[in-house]
């Protein structure tokens, strides 16, 4: 029981996380991409302070103010400057495994914990439940230790 | 002759002394002789003294512009003022590696001083020869693959001067403390491998290895956060973490160093992990010589790294597969003394959550580890290359990080082997309404953003259990002691420092998390374009444009903004924003204009400016965003408490 509360707890945590972020849309689109000026500064374009990262950022503002949906604004970039102007990996083919694997990661390792201490668990009850021994065997230990001592 | 032949005749010299250090050494340990111990003691002692000439002679050869030298042409300037002159020792490739080995000789200087008197004791050899060991590595580095000595046949009269990023006092600090903290871990893989190959694994290894984690813990941290805290002035985006690659690389192994001190306590009061913490120190040292690899072998393109360097990359995987065989061979063959004394009784215990917690900052570590190496990965399957910048990292980071700040506070308030439902109710339930409270009222006020929502209760639940813990505890000793609360609480803090200063660290922590999800959040910025006596508005703010002037610096000419800010109609003070322009290199380089106050910062930056005298501005308006230092700041005395030596 406790170990579903646990496990579900993490994985709606990741959930509301990865699906808030993936509709995501404030209107700020220059976070989507990388600056893909000549001199490939390779920083993100949100963060780059080149000469050419304004004229981006206004090439992106005339697409919006042209009505131009996100994923067609992101699609004419590819086009225009090739796939590495997009800030994130595709989230499709070998591009998904770098939003699955980390989560899944997570979850694999909190699995083996939980496996693992388990096992611990059992081997641990199943010591506790190894047979005590009785009062009777407790008072006849107790009379050889007592005879022990007073031969010594 | 130059007296700079001395530093690269020194650094030759070290290579052949390190060699044979390190083969007695090895001799020392396989036959247990006490006189080859000695003479790889002596060896360490001398290589770490000629790697401080090396680097020494390197810094002075800046000083007195001694362009025959490759790397001094290429990263000083006549003109370059003499306070920077040092920081260039660090601007590129050759010379940061032997900065590399100068700051991993004097942490092997200082551990031979502070545990001399162990002299006696096979593992203080143990842990010399792995340090050599390093030393030896990185003196190959420098002088096959690395070299900042290269002459060149006709030396220019002047160089080429230093990027205008690094002409800032943080410079002068933030990388020798991002170095200080990354090198250090060495010192507690040392001990670790120091105890396997010896076989004394008790607990006093863990009590010397606990102390230099977190003295490199610290430093790192604080490295990160000063790091942060240049690219806030410097680089003019009105943020401080870009998930750069070299900013991965420096994080990454500060999340495994992380999980490493929280689970060897467990090692510690119960005798259990004992593989596990020898994998984790590995895996953190393993991790400190990937992310040099990252950024030095040109593998991962980043505004950080350097050119690609087959060889020195080469050399560098070479010697991550041998430390990795090397070190997971050793606890295999130690793995009969490696088993656990104690069992986990209970999934509600302090061990479970550490257990828990440690699951997280491992998959944070290989969430950012992997994000950086993907488009390295993704070229090799596809044959194309594609970025991963922070809108991915923020994505795939912010619920692991949300975990791990609930994780924060969960841990040091519930019981080590079993807690009950009374107890956990007990200990959480004021810090839960707390945060329900606390999140109620920002809905009410207007902050209606989830994730932002979902980290402010977080860090109100953490501070809870956290200010809950010290009343009780003072409570508990005044019963005592009938003593008034506040010595109560001094004395209760002095008698167990290395706990209360885990649990101000913990603070320092949840109050860095307020600043990065309050400035993340809600972070306002606008453009303007303003002429002399013109006025923008952004929140309650109203800027008052005054004028654009020109002006020189030795090396650089600037173009200054000053804007007036007034909030509502009071005037909080005078911005000067700047772009400069260096004459060496020709770059443009930002200086930020700054207003900050407890709440918020006021951030301008210059863009550019037109014929006509008006200037192009960036505005910010960032709020909470100085509690991320802040945060910093109690994070570091937390640490200095816990590292503050005892009575005994």
């Amino acid at each position: 029981m406790k170990l579903r509360i646990v496990f579900g707890f993490m994985a709606l945590l990741i959930w509301i996380c990865l699906a808030g972020a993936s509709v995501a849309d404030d209107g700020n689109m220059v976070s989507d991409f990388m600056c893909p000026c000549p001199d490939l500064c390779g920083k993100a374009l949100e963060v780059c302070e080149c000469s050419d990262a304004a004229i981006y950022i206004k090439e992106i503002a005339d697409f919006q103010a042209g009505g131009l949906s996100r994923t067609q604004i992101r699609e004419k970039f590819v086009e225009k400057y090739g796939p590495t102007v997009l800030a994130s990996p595709p989230a499709r083919g070998f591009g998904l495994l770098a939003y699955v694997l980390p989560p899944l990661a997570v979850l694999a390792g909190a699995a083996i914990v939980v496996a693992l201490a388990r096992g611990w668990r059992r081997s641990q009850i199943a010591e506790v439940a190894r047979p005590k021994p009785l009062g009777a065997d407790l008072k006849k230990a107790e009379e050889w230790l007592n005879k022990w001592n007073s031969s010594k | 002759m130059s007296l700079t032949y001395l530093g690269e005749w020194a650094m030759r010299f070290d290579f052949a002394v390190a060699a044979l250090g390190t083969l007695i050494g090895a001799v020392g340990l396989w036959k247990k002789n006490l006189a080859c111990l000695e003479f790889q003691r002596r060896s360490l002692m001398l290589s770490s003294t000629l790697v401080f000439a090396a680097t020494g002679i390197l810094v002075y050869a800046f000083f007195v512009n001694d362009f025959s030298i490759r790397y001094v042409a290429s990263y000083s300037s006549i003109n370059l003022p003499a306070g920077y002159r040092l920081a260039a020792l660090w601007a590129g490739q050759e010379g940061s590696q032997l900065f590399w080995l100068f700051v991993l000789a004097v942490y092997s200087s200082a551990y031979m001083a502070v545990h001399r008197i162990e002299r006696g004791d096979i593992h203080f050899h143990a842990t010399g020869f792995v340090l050599l060991a390093v030393q030896l590595f990185f003196l190959i580095i420098v002088n096959v693959a690395s070299d900042p000595y290269t002459r060149l046949d006709s030396p220019p009269p002047d160089g080429n001067g230093l990027n205008p990023l690094l002409q800032h006092p943080a410079m002068a600090i933030h990388p020798p403390m991002l170095y200080t903290g990354f090198v250090g871990m060495t010192v507690p893989f040392a001990c670790a491998m120091g105890a396997l190959i010896t076989g004394r694994l008790d607990a006093a290894w863990i009590k010397k290895c606990r102390v230099w984690t977190i003295f490199s813990w610290t430093i790192l941290a604080i490295g990160i956060m000063l790091g942060g805290r240049w690219a806030y002035d410097e680089l003019g985006w009105g943020g401080y973490w870009a998930w750069d690659p070299v900013e991965n690389a420096s994080f990454i192994p500060w999340l495994t160093a992380t999980a490493f001190l929280h689970s060897v306590m467990i090692q510690e009061r119960r005798g259990m992990l004992k593989i596990w913490n020898m994998s984790l120190i590995s895996l953190t040292f393993l991790l400190t010589i990937f992310g040099t690899y990252m950024t030095r072998s040109g593998v991962v393109a980043s505004v950080h790294s350097f050119a690609r360097q087959p060889l020195l990359g080469g050399i560098f995987l070479a010697f991550i597969g041998l430390t990795a065989v090397f070190a997971f061979g050793l606890i295999v063959w130690r793995y009969p003394a490696l088993k656990a004394e104690h069992r986990i009784e209970s999934f509600l215990s302090r061990e479970a959550v550490f257990l828990f917690n440690n699951v997280v900052l491992l998959g944070l570590a290989f969430a950012v580890l992997f994000g950086t190496m993907f488009p390295t990965f993704f070229e090799m399957v596809k044959g194309t290359r594609i970025s991963v910048g922070p809108q991915f990292f923020n994505q795939v980071t912010i619920p692991l990080f949300l975990a791990l700040l609930i994780l924060t506070g969960i841990g040091p308030t519930i019981a080590w082997r079993k807690s009950s439902p009374g107890q956990l109710l007990k200990n959480f339930l004021a810090p839960l309404l707390g945060a329900a409270l606390a999140v109620g009222l920002l809905w009410a006020g207007g902050v209606n953003q989830p994730k932002a929502l979902a980290g402010i209760g977080s860090v109100v639940f953490v501070l809870g259990c956290l200010l809950l813990e010290f009343i009780r505890d003072t409570r508990a000793r005044q019963r005592s002691t009938k003593e008034s609360f506040l010595p109560a609480l001094v004395r209760l803090m002095g008698k167990n420092r290395r706990r209360y200063g885990g649990y101000i660290i913990h603070a320092g922590v949840a109050v860095t998390a307020l600043g990065i999800i309050a400035s993340s959040s809600y972070q306002v910025h606008r453009e303007a374009e303003l002429g002399p006596g013109q006025e923008m508005r952004i929140e309650r703010f109203r800027l008052i444009m005054r004028g654009l002037t020109e002006g020189r610096l030795p090396n650089a000419t600037w173009v200054r903004a000053t804007v007036d800010v007034f909030d509502a109609e009071k005037n909080i003070g005078r911005i000067f924003a700047e772009k400069r322009l260096y004459e060496k290199t020709e770059q443009p380089h930002t200086e930020t204009g700054l207003i900050s106050r407890v709440f918020y910062d006021f951030y301008v930056v210059l863009a550019g400016w037109t014929a006509e005298g008006a200037a192009i501005l960036h505005v910010y308006v960032n709020p909470l965003v100085s509690w991320v230092w802040l945060g910093g700041a109690v994070l570091a005395a937390g640490a200095v408490l816990c590292l503050w030596p005892g009575k005994s």
